[in-house]
């Protein structure tokens, strides 16, 4: 793990300078996710469009995703989960995260590996059903963690230091 | 100061005719006769005296200022002279003041008379620190159009001519600026028509302008991410606040995971 320890202070409330490491609020979580949607949703768009040129001009039919949407989204579910699932492997962060200064680790704060990572994807979803209970569980639980963290024994820390 | 080369001069030692030798005698005497009392002469004369006492604007009104110059072998003058010698002893600020620059100027044709003259080799004999004390600076550029002088001068021909390093060390270049008024000559000058006249493209190479714009750009993305960064951790705190105040439990946050923090010491102790 690359992260840089910082010593526990035990005050009560953790000073800017020593958010490294420290569970990842709600506001930063669904920024850095938001631009994550941003990110997959444009650049698919912009794939899709090239793709739907290529076949165009290499074969002799017209091919129009929106047609298909049954076919898009699906395209598009595998998209994102490898948009995802990759970034979280690698390094423990998307663009999205990386941008907002957010870090994805085990609980126990140790690196992230494939499986986990594809886990944490996959049970994403769930955190965003039933009006997304399991997003409230960031407010709720003092660690911070949503449901879909719980799942795949993970958690979301701050990545960044001022 | 090098060798003005009037002492090495060779007699001449041709055959004449009659009249030859009938004239060569007392030009020879004139000529001992100068070379003993001009010295003299010139040391007994107060230069500024005679200087304040003739109207130059008048002289110079009346003299074909470019046949002159264009009849003067101006480096063999500028070999003969010492410049320095001469320089010191004339009172340049009285001088200047009663030259109408822009006029003189307006008739010489500048360029033809800078390609004339070798000015690396007049810049080497002349002090040119203590001439730049002497001359009430901001006086002289107040009085010249700069604009006219610059739009007539091939800049970068003269640039390319002058071992701009030479003169820059021999100049205390602090001392002449503290005595300019920068903001006065900046105004005079139209800076956009000089900075057309400037081979940018050659220019540009040679700085490093690249990694300067990187650099700040990379400064700039930085602070606006860290900016961010700040409100978004600050929002997190507010509404995990509220959060804590609703569950009436008390405020705080967790730490974080346990691998990420070392080991803690004692309130107080070293962080």
């Amino acid at each position: 793990m690359n992260v840089t320890a910082v010593p526990g202070t035990g005050r009560r409330t953790v000073p800017r300078e020593y958010l490294l490491g420290t569970y990842a609020g709600a506001v930063s979580r669904l920024i850095g996710y938001a631009i994550d949607i941003g990110i997959v949703a444009g650049s698919f768009a912009i794939g899709a469009s090239i793709v739907e040129w290529l076949v165009s001009t290499v074969f002799p039919v017209e091919l129009d995703l929106g047609d298909t949407p049954v076919a898009a989204g699906i395209a598009l579910s595998v998209y994102a989960f490898v948009y995802f699932t990759y970034g979280l492997a690698t390094t423990g962060r998307t663009i999205g995260k990386a941008l907002i200064g957010t870090r994805v680790v085990r609980a126990d704060g140790s690196d992230l590996r494939a499986g986990r990572a594809a886990l944490r994807v996959l049970m994403m979803p769930l955190s965003f059903l039933l009006f997304g209970i399991g997003l409230l569980l960031i407010l709720i639980r003092k660690d911070r963690r949503a449901l879909h963290d719980l799942i795949a024994d993970t958690a979301e820390v701050y990545y960044w230091l001022r | 100061m090098e060798n003005d080369g009037r002492d090495e001069r060779p007699e001449r030692t041709e055959r004449r005719g009659l009249i030859g030798s009938l004239l060569g005698v007392p030009t020879g005497i004139v000529r001992s006769v100068a070379k003993e009392a001009a010295p003299a002469a010139v040391d007994a004369l107060d230069v500024n005296d005679v200087v304040e006492r003739v109207d130059i604007q008048g002289i110079v009104d009346r003299v074909d200022v470019q046949g002159l110059v264009d009849r003067v072998d101006a480096n063999a003058l500028l070999s003969d002279l010492d410049v320095q010698a001469l320089i010191d002893r004339v009172d340049l600020d009285t001088v200047l003041k009663q030259i109408d620059f822009d006029e003189v100027l307006a008739r010489v044709d500048v360029n033809a008379l800078i390609d004339r003259i070798d000015v690396d080799r007049v810049l080497d004999r002349v002090d040119l620190e203590k001439v730049l004390a002497r001359i009430d600076v901001d006086a002289f550029l107040a009085r010249a159009d700069l604009d006219e002088v610059l739009a007539r001068i091939d800049l970068n021909a003269v640039i390319d001519r002058i071992d701009v390093g030479r003169v820059v060390d021999k100049v205390d270049v602090n001392a002449v600026i503290d005595r300019v008024d920068v903001g006065r000559v900046v105004d005079k000058v139209d800076v956009n028509a000089v900075a057309d006249r400037v081979a940018v493209n050659t220019l540009v190479p040679r700085t490093e302008m690249g990694s300067l714009m990187a650099h700040s750009t990379t400064s700039v993305l930085i602070k606006v991410l860290d900016f961010a960064r700040t409100q978004a951790g600050a929002l997190d705190g507010l509404v995990h606040r509220g959060a804590d105040r609703l569950l009436r439990r008390e405020p705080g946050v967790m730490r974080g995971p346990p691998l990420l923090f070392v080991p803690t010491e004692p309130e107080g102790g070293a962080t």
